[in-house]
Formats: C-alpha cells, sequence, structure tokens
C-alpha cells in the first residue's frame, strides 16, 4: 500500500490545480450536506419542542366506563341505546402505585397526576369557560413551561390561587392579584346536593404558552382544591407523563397501558400531521443531501477518469515492470479516498462554521435566531464518512479501467 | 550447468497474427531464437518486419498465436496475467525508444519503481543499487531531480538504470537510441555494453540504426515476420 499511496500522493499533488478544485468541490457538497442537516434538523428540533415541549407526551386516563345492559330474557330481541358515562366521571383512584410503575419504567421523565374538570370562571359580570388543570405546586412547571411562559406574577399555586392563560386574563380582564370566582360545571359525585361548587381565588401568575387553547381556556390551580371543587374524593383525572424520546410515546404508552390497565395516548396521536410534515421534511432533506453526495460522486469519478487517461503510459509502464492490476486499481481508488478524505473534512470545518456565522446573522433582539439552524445538527460525522464512501465508489470504475489498461497499447500510443 | 541453464530465452516457431478470417494478418511466422546470458543481441529489419512485436511476445506483453517462449528456463505461454508480471518483474528489464519515465517522479524514484512489483517497501539494498546505477550511467548528481528536469540523453540513461534494478536476465531494449543524436546515442550503447558484461544481463536490442547492430555480439534479421539470419 506504500507504493500506491505515494503513487497516489504524487499524482494529486503534481496537478495541484485541478486537484484543489476537485476537493473544493467535494468540499462544497459536503457544506451543503451539513448545511441542510442542520438547517432541517434544526427546524424539526424546534417544531417538535414548540410541540411537544408544552404538552404531554404520554397521557394515562381511566377507559370509559360504558353502563352493561341487561336483556329481559335470552329469546327476545329488543334494540337499546348505550349512553355512556353521563353521570360520573371516571378517575384514578390508584393513581400512587401507577405513578409507582410509570417512574420505574425506562425513558419515562417525569408523571403529574392531574386533576382536569371543566368550570367558568367569572369576573363581575364577565365569566369564561375554562377547563381547569388541578396539579401539585411542584409538578406546575412538569408538563407545560409555565414559568418560563409567565409574563405576569409568579407560578404560586398556593391554596386559592389560580394561574392562566393570557388570553383569558384579557378576556375577562383581569391582572395579578386580582380576585376571580371560580365555578365547577359539575361534581364528580351525583350526590351532591348543593350543586356545583365553586371558590374564590386570587391570580397570582398570567403566561403565555403560544398555544392558543391554553392560552385561551386554561386555568391552573392546586391539585386539593381542584379534587374539593369536583367533588373527587380520592384520586385523579389523568397522569400525564413526559419521556426522554418523544418519538418513543407511542412505544412506552402501549408498555404502559398493559402495565396500568388505563388507556394511553400520546401527543403523537393527537398531531398526526405534525409526524407527517416532519417526515416529508426528513425525506426532502434526505434527498437534499443525496444529490449533495451524488454530485460529489460524479465529479470525483470525472477527474479520475481524466486522470486515468492523462497517466495512460505511466500505467503502462508501471504495469510493464511487473506492477499488477490491483496496485493500479488501489491507487486510483486511493486517489478518491483522498480527495474524499481533505474534501469532505474541509468541508465539515466550513460548514460548521456556515452554520454558525448564519446562527449570529440570524439573532433577533431577543437572542432567539429567525433561522432555526442548529450546528450541533450538522451531522459532521455523517457527512464526512458518506462523503468518502461516495469518494470510494465514485473512484472503483476509474481504477477498474486503469487496471484493464493494456500495458503494449498504452506504452506504444 | 546444461546449455538450457545458461539461455535466458528461447522463442521456438512463435506465430501472431492479428484480425480473424478474411481480416487475419500473420506478422510473425515461424519466429525461433536463442539468447544465452550475458550475450547482446541485435534484431534489426525494416519497418513492419515484425520486430517490435517479437519483442512485446519475448516480454510477455503480448501473447502470441503459437510456438513456444522460455524466459530464464520458465515456461511462460501458460501463466496468468498475475504470474507473467512477476516473471516480468524478477527476469525482464525494458528499454523503450521514448525512455517512458514516470515525469512526477524524481530519477531515482524512477529507478525503484519495479522494485514494488515484487516488495511492499524499498529496503536498503535497493535504494544502494539505484544510486550505484544511477552514478554508473553518470547521473550521481541528477539523483533527486524530476523526470521533467531531464534531457533526452538523462531520461534514457535513466530508463536504463531502472530496467537493471531488479537484476533481470534479459533486457529488451525497443529502438534505445532512437529518440536521441548521435553523441547520446553512442553514451547509451556505451553504457548498456558495460552494464551486460559488468551484470551478466543479456540485451536482446530492437534497432534500425547499423552501426548499433555492428556493434553487438550477434545480429537476427527479421524480414516478413521470419527471422533470416
Amino acid at each position: 500500500m506504500i507504493f500506491e499511496l505515494k503513487v497516489a500522493l504524487r499524482y494529486l499533488v503534481s496537478a495541484r490545480l485541478q486537484s484543489g478544485l476537485l476537493m473544493f468541490g467535494v468540499s462544497v457538497g459536503v457544506v451543503v450536506f451539513t448545511f441542510i442537516a442542520a438547517l432541517m434538523n434544526g427546524l424539526s428540533v424546534r417544531l417538535t419542542d414548540d410541540i411537544a415541549g408544552n404538552v404531554a407526551h404520554v397521557t394515562l386516563e381511566p377507559e370509559l366506563r360504558v353502563p352493561r345492559a341487561f336483556m329481559a330474557s335470552p329469546k327476545g330481541r329488543a334494540l337499546f341505546a348505550v349512553q355512556p358515562g353521563h353521570d360520573v366521571e371516571p378517575v384514578i383512584r390508584t393513581y400512587r402505585s401507577v405513578l409507582e410503575v410509570a417512574l420505574r419504567m425506562h425513558g419515562v421523565r417525569v408523571a403529574v397526576p392531574e386533576v382536569l374538570g371543566n368550570g367558568t370562571l367569572a369576573r363581575g359580570e364577565k365569566d369564561v369557560a375554562v377547563t381547569v388543570t388541578g396539579v401539585e405546586a411542584e409538578n406546575a412547571d412538569a408538563i407545560a413551561k409555565v414559568a418560563k411562559s409567565l409574563v405576569r406574577g409568579r407560578l404560586d399555586l398556593g391554596v386559592g390561587n389560580v394561574v392562566v392563560g393570557s388570553r383569558l386574563a384579557a378576556e375577562l380582564g383581569v391582572d395579578v392579584g386580582d380576585r376571580v370566582s371560580l365555578r365547577a360545571s359539575r361534581t364528580a359525585s351525583p350526590q351532591s346536593a348543593s350543586g356545583p361548587a365553586e371558590a374564590v381565588m386570587v391570580v397570582r401568575g398570567i403566561f403565555t404558552l403560544g398555544v392558543q387553547a391554553i392560552d385561551e381556556r386554561v386555568a391552573y390551580i392546586d391539585l386539593t382544591s381542584a379534587k374539593k371543587l369536583f367533588g373527587i374524593a380520592d384520586g385523579v383525572s389523568i397522569i400525564e407523563l413526559k419521556v426522554d424520546d418523544v418519538w418513543q410515546a407511542n412505544t412506552l404508552a402501549r408498555r404502559l397501558a398493559r402495565a396500568t390497565r388505563l388507556k394511553a395516548s400520546t401527543w403523537l396521536d393527537r398531531n398526526a400531521r405534525l409526524e407527517g410534515g416532519l417526515r416529508a421534511q426528513a425525506t426532502t432533506s434526505n434527498m437534499i443531501k443525496g444529490f449533495s453526495l451524488l454530485t460529489i460522486a460524479i465529479g470525483v469519478a470525472s477527474a479520475l477518469f481524466l486522470s486515468v487517461s492523462r497517466r495512460r503510459a505511466d500505467i503502462g509502464i508501471l504495469r510493464s515492470f511487473g506492477i499488477g492490476r490491483g496496485a493500479i486499481l488501489r491507487t486510483f481508488v486511493l486517489q478518491g479516498l483522498l480527495i474524499g478524505a481533505f474534501g469532505a473534512v474541509v468541508g465539515a470545518g466550513l460548514g460548521f462554521g456556515f452554520t454558525h456565522l448564519l446562527l449570529l446573522a440570524s439573532l433577533t433582539a431577543t437572542g432567539a435566531p429567525s433561522i432555526p439552524v442548529d450546528p450541533a445538527q450538522g451531522e459532521y460525522t455523517r457527512a464526512i464518512v458518506l462523503a468518502l464512501i461516495a469518494s470510494g465508489v465514485a473512484a472503483v470504475l476509474p481504477a477498474w479501467l486503469a487496471s484493464r489498461i493494456d500495458p503494449l497499447e498504452a506504452i506504444q500510443s | 550447468m546444461t546449455a538450457q541453464d545458461t539461455q535466458v530465452l528461447v522463442a521456438t516457431d512463435i506465430i501472431k497474427t492479428f484480425g480473424e478470417g478474411d481480416n487475419a494478418t500473420q506478422v510473425l511466422r515461424g519466429v525461433s531464437a536463442t539468447i544465452a546470458r550475458g550475450e547482446f543481441v541485435a534484431l534489426v529489419g525494416p519497418s513492419g518486419s515484425g520486430k517490435s512485436t517479437f519483442l512485446s511476445i519475448v516480454g510477455t506483453l503480448l501473447k502470441p498465436s503459437g510456438g513456444a517462449l522460455r524466459i530464464a528456463g520458465e515456461d511462460v505461454l501458460g501463466l496468468h496475467e498475475r504470474a507473467l508480471s512477476e516473471v516480468r518483474n524478477r527476469h525482464i528489464g525494458f528499454v523503450f525508444q521514448f525512455h517512458h519515465l514516470l515525469e512526477d517522479f524524481t530519477a531515482i524514484e524512477n529507478v525503484l519503481m519495479p522494485v514494488f512489483g515484487a516488495h511492499t517497501r524499498v529496503t536498503g539494498g535497493f535504494i544502494e543499487r539505484a544510486h550505484d546505477l544511477l552514478e554508473r550511467v553518470g547521473l550521481a548528481d541528477r539523483v533527486s531531480f524530476r523526470a521533467s528536469k531531464l534531457s533526452g540523453g538523462q531520461k534514457q540513461r535513466v530508463a536504463v538504470a531502472r530496467a537493471l534494478v531488479m537484476k533481470p536476465e534479459l533486457v529488451l531494449a525497443d529502438e534505445p537510441t532512437g529518440n536521441l543524436d548521435r553523441k547520446s546515442s553512442d553514451e547509451v550503447l556505451r553504457l548498456l555494453r558495460e552494464l551486460s558484461r559488468d551484470e551478466g544481463t543479456a540485451f536482446f536490442i530492437s534497432t534500425h540504426d547499423p552501426s548499433i547492430a555492428q556493434r553487438c555480439d550477434r545480429i537476427l534479421t527479421m524480414v516478413d515476420g521470419r527471422l533470416t539470419g
């Protein structure tokens, strides 16, 4: 291999301009590869974070209980309708053991018990229908990044406090420190004779998560107050989980459903279009990366065809000394690999620098980039390896043709 | 030592036909020749007589259509490509009319090129021999010069050193002085004779130049694909 390396290097060095241009071409291909990877992966991460960042990745809830229908006689035929769950909201009474099971499962980051219920938030004459989320104060920020999204006040879910979305606050015309009345639409207990419960609460914080449905309709209160409000003596409505890998949510949900006998749904079920969109984006990204590799391969192959043609007499003379076909083949494949290696490493470096510059140039006043490029997601190692493979594969045909050159014909010509 | 042992080349009834059917052209019509170790033999004849074809067959660069060929005692006609490469590397050196040096390499690198046909790396012994040969051809001060920087005569002398670096039994030279002026031509021929004598290498030289042929031990004349003398 020393001979092959020596000859390959000498050929590259002696045709400096051609080799330099070729390596630059490979570098440009790798820059395109890494830039597209950094941009598309950055966009994908940002979209996923935006959507999956503030919602539960897996939600565990009790199966809806359907009343049993009794037939009067096994011989008779009857038409009947079943209207499910109209009286009692199902709750997870064994939620503490469910939490234990969930938190032991590999990949589950956090599990939060919550009481959910519909209610009305009122101030003066104005009232707005809301979804009340009762959560333990220490878990208030575990699912949606409420604390980070506060625009006024603080995330204080003590007894008698409520934290609301900014659109809801605007609709009600309330600010931090204002008192509001929270009334449950109905209690969980059908035996409650006193009608829906009501509580006066103080607005402690106002947030903007950027998700209209949450900013407009959600009110956070503490778990105990929510249980009291909705008449749940023991148990919770749902358990929300965050997982380490959002794309593994479906797998984890299936395992959790089997382990807990609860109904498990995922953020992917609710965002099927996002998944489709991200897949389409990944396909587009892969196509562009594929084309950049193809460009590299075509460049290397065409340059080596020229090199083989130029070195025809050299090949003939080397073969006449007894240098084997294998050595000739390896010499030209090595040329391709050297071009690929050098061009790819330089290209990866340039790509890293370029994406960093782009990121810096696109920073807005808030410090967030306007272009979702993420230099850390440039797939530099993959780009180098694939460019190297593309160069090597592209070199095989010209190298094989070089090895098949008839020494006599080459010398005579 | 038998007569066969001393013969580095034994060609018997070599036939070469190019093309097939009506287009077939027979270039060699049963050529037989032997060359002994250390012999200095000229091959003369008019253009198109088949000299270069015969030399190419002897050099195992071209397969004959018929006949038998032994190089350094080894029957080479049945050998496959890799074995033929080894035969060329170990037993045959080439000197061509147009020197055919690798222009991007230095004089000594060119001389050492054949070593890589048999060895993965060049050891000290070969480097010493390459230096010695370049000194003998009068290029001790041009060892590290690129081939592209040498004159025609110098290039041909490097080619002679290259042909001898593996200590072959037979050197085939096709018009080795055809591209040189008279002075350089005489110088190269003197060198070939001297090296043949010192190294015990047989030289088989194809030439148009009668003055070169006359300085050889033996002259073979090729006419219309046959040796006539």
